[in-house]
């Protein structure tokens, strides 16, 4: 299990923010996509509408040359031209003879179009835009109708506008609606989140007790309750176990060991007395050795312990060198410690300390005096312990962590001292390695793939 | 001294009976936790010594209702679970100390003698007075025969642990949980060593010596 933090994580990487945004980018995007079909729609309907009137005007304007001849067409044409325009978009007229002369008309000039074929297009006409067609009427006249498209233009402009505010006020709200939403969600995925950090601390009576609704949320909040009630009666079954096992097991070597201690007592035979305390600390290291076994057990399934808290690593270990300073000197070490100040950590404070100070019995009991052993402290956390001694050997280095474990190696111990550190390691979301010195070797103790140990897991 | 021992395994008892009589200790029976709780108001005891695994009710659930009853007396937990995890939970739960089972007599002994000796005025004296040295607990100074003794802040503890147990063994456990707050016992032999040198300081330049090493056993400051 990694370790999980009570701390925030950043907004960008919370699923329910990224869903909002993600929402909101949706809306501002359809609102776009409205704006732009919307225009072009109506432009293209308006066109049409405008393209119709111009067609009409030039088959009344034809209508009138053939009944009325040219001099008709001409008065007709002043007439239109003379109306000032109100709400309605602005006409053009022109009437130019064969050799292209102007009859009629406001435009001072005909447009480049091919009458021949009545092509229409748009002209600017002043700075006007203007949607013109030029038509060839009988006797080789050009007649020329215009209508100005800035009536379009400027609607397409208010349109566009007011697509502007409603899809600000749309985004806003989305944003807004998202960014509540993703809120709640986050709350909630994050209170299911705490309840198994809660747990992995030690809480096991931590559960997310939501009850209330039916959507997915409650349903794996059911599931982590259920999960977190099973894995909590799995605990207390193996603690029970445990506790059993040590209590059947030790109460026939006391009975032992008291009747040993009885018969040292009755026997005045020095030879039988000193083979029977060789018995008595025979008792003394299988309870021994097997309270270190309870003890890495447990700590290895993850057997919680409630009495978790932030500590300071730096005070916790400069106790331990001065503990073990007069153990160096003795034992003709040069040892010293480099502590970066104000280190804390969350966790197990006692636990911590032992897996520092089995470090350092690891490093006191191989090195040949006159060695230096070195224990140093840094962030992340980081715990070293190194010396310039023998070092271990390349096969060694893989095995060094196991139970059981001892180098061709003088004096006493379980062979569950660096065990037990590569334990207590995990649970604190650490990792334990060694590495040769040159000359000696270096116990590490630091976060996984160099990232901040963040807590303590189960 | 007068102990209760609370206590479900008669020959268990019996061989702590037997101890305690050795050292001219009182000590009372009680098989089970309910008829231990009923003894426990008794002003005659002077410290309790509870087994955790009882039949019924638990040592610990019992410890509990001591202390919520009010009664402050010294509890020793004996207990068969020897667990780092296990003493936490029982001086937690208001035991004043934690042994585990199988002990050596004098370990128990020792541990009596230093729940009894808390109990009385001079652990909480200003200053702590063995024959020819002095110990100011607020100023944190030591004196023998009027020479100051320069001692580390851990070395004054280790004294004055030392004084509060004056003429008594204390144990390296005692020491370990008491003075340097460990509960488990470093490979290295650093309590042994410690002592070597706070003896060193209190005995430099003083014709006879104050610190004793009880072989197989642990330290005493002797009579002066």
């Amino acid at each position: 299990m990694a370790p999980r933090p009570f701390a925030k994580r950043p907004a960008a990487a919370s699923i329910a923010i990224r869903q909002a945004l993600l929402s909101t980018l949706v809306t501002l995007l359809a609102v776009i996509f409205l704006t732009i079909a919307a225009s072009i729609a109506i432009e293209r309907s308006m066109r049409a509408d405008m393209q119709q009137t111009i067609d009409t005007d030039i088959a009344g304007l034809a209508d009138i040359m053939v009944n009325g001849g040219e001099a008709e067409l001409v008065l007709r044409i002043a007439d239109r031209t003379a109306l000032t325009p109100g709400a309605a978009p602005r006409s053009y007229y022109a009437l130019a003879n064969q050799k292209g002369r102007l009859l009629a008309g406001n435009l001072e000039a005909l447009p480049n179009l091919d009458a021949g074929r009545s092509q229409s297009a748009e002209r600017r006409v002043g700075g006007d835009p203007v949607l013109v067609r030029a038509t060839r009427l009988r006797g080789g006249l050009t007649l020329v109708v215009g209508r100005s498209l800035r009536g379009i233009q400027a609607l397409q402009q208010r349109l566009q506008l007011d697509f502007l505010i409603v899809g600000i006020i749309a985004v806003v709200a989305t944003l807004v609606a998202g960014f509540a939403v993703a809120a709640r969600l986050r709350g909630r995925v994050e209170a299911l989140s705490n309840t198994f950090t809660r747990f992995e601390r030690g809480d096991l009576a931590a559960r997310s007790g939501a009850a209330s609704g039916h959507d997915e949320l409650v349903q794996l909040a059911g599931h982590v309750d259920t999960h977190l009630d099973w894995m909590a009666r799995l605990l207390s079954a193996q603690r029970d176990i445990s506790d059993n096992i040590a209590h059947e097991l030790r109460t026939p070597l006391v009975h032992l060991d008291t009747r040993l201690l009885s018969v040292i007592g009755h026997n005045g035979d020095p030879a039988v007395a000193s083979e029977l305390h060789l018995a008595r600390n025979d008792i003394r290291s299988i309870v021994s050795l097997f309270d270190a076994l309870l003890d890495l057990a447990l700590a290895e399934s993850g057997g919680l312990n409630p009495n978790t808290m932030s500590f300071d690593l730096s005070e916790l270990a400069a106790d331990l060198v001065e503990l073990y300073a007069a153990s160096a000197e003795e034992a003709g070490l040069d040892f010293k410690a480099r502590i970066a100040p104000g280190i804390t950590m969350h966790g197990e404070a006692m636990a911590v300390t032992r897996l520092i100070a089995n470090l350092l019995d690891n490093a006191f009991k191989y090195v040949p005096p006159g060695s230096r052993v070195r224990l140093i402290i840094a962030d992340g956390p980081r715990i070293i312990v190194e010396d310039n001694g023998d070092g271990i050997a390349a096969s060694e280095v893989e095995q060094i962590f196991q139970r059981f474990r001892r180098a061709a190696a003088p004096g006493t111990g379980h062979g569950l001292g660096l065990a037990l550190v590569k334990v207590i390691a995990a649970r604190h979301g650490l990792v334990a390695r060694v590495e040769n010195a040159q000359p000696g070797a270096r116990f590490i103790v630091e976060p996984q793939h160099g990232k901040r140990a963040k807590g303590l897991i189960g | 001294m007068q102990i209760l021992l609370i206590e479900d395994d008669p020959q268990t008892a019996d061989a702590i009976m037997a101890i305690l009589r050795a050292e001219a200790i009182a000590v009372e029976w009680a098989a089970t936790g309910e008829l231990g709780l009923g003894r426990c108001g008794d002003n005659a005891f002077d410290v309790i010594i509870m087994d955790w695994m009882l039949p019924g009710i638990s040592g610990i659930d019992a410890l509990a209702r001591l202390r919520s009853a009010g009664i402050e007396k010294p509890v020793l937990m004996l207990s068969a679970l020897g667990r780092a995890e296990h003493r936490i939970e029982g001086l937690d739960g208001g035991a004043d100390d934690y042994l585990t089972k199988p002990f050596e007599p004098a370990e128990l002994v020792a541990r009596l003698r230093a729940l009894h000796r808390r109990t009385t005025v001079q652990a909480r004296q200003p200053v702590l007075i063995h024959g020819d040295i002095e110990l100011h607990v607020r100023a944190r100074t030591a004196h023998r025969a009027g020479k100051h003794l320069g001692l580390s802040p851990k070395e004054f503890e280790l004294l004055k642990y030392l004084m509060e147990n004056a003429g008594e063994i204390v144990t390296r456990e005692m020491l370990l949980r008491n003075v340097w707050k460990l509960n488990f016992d470093p490979q290295t032999n650093v309590i042994d060593v410690n002592l070597v040198r706070l003896r060193r300081k209190l005995e430099d330049g003083f014709a006879y010596c104050c610190l004793e090493t009880v072989r197989g056993r642990g330290y005493r400051l002797m009579a002066p």
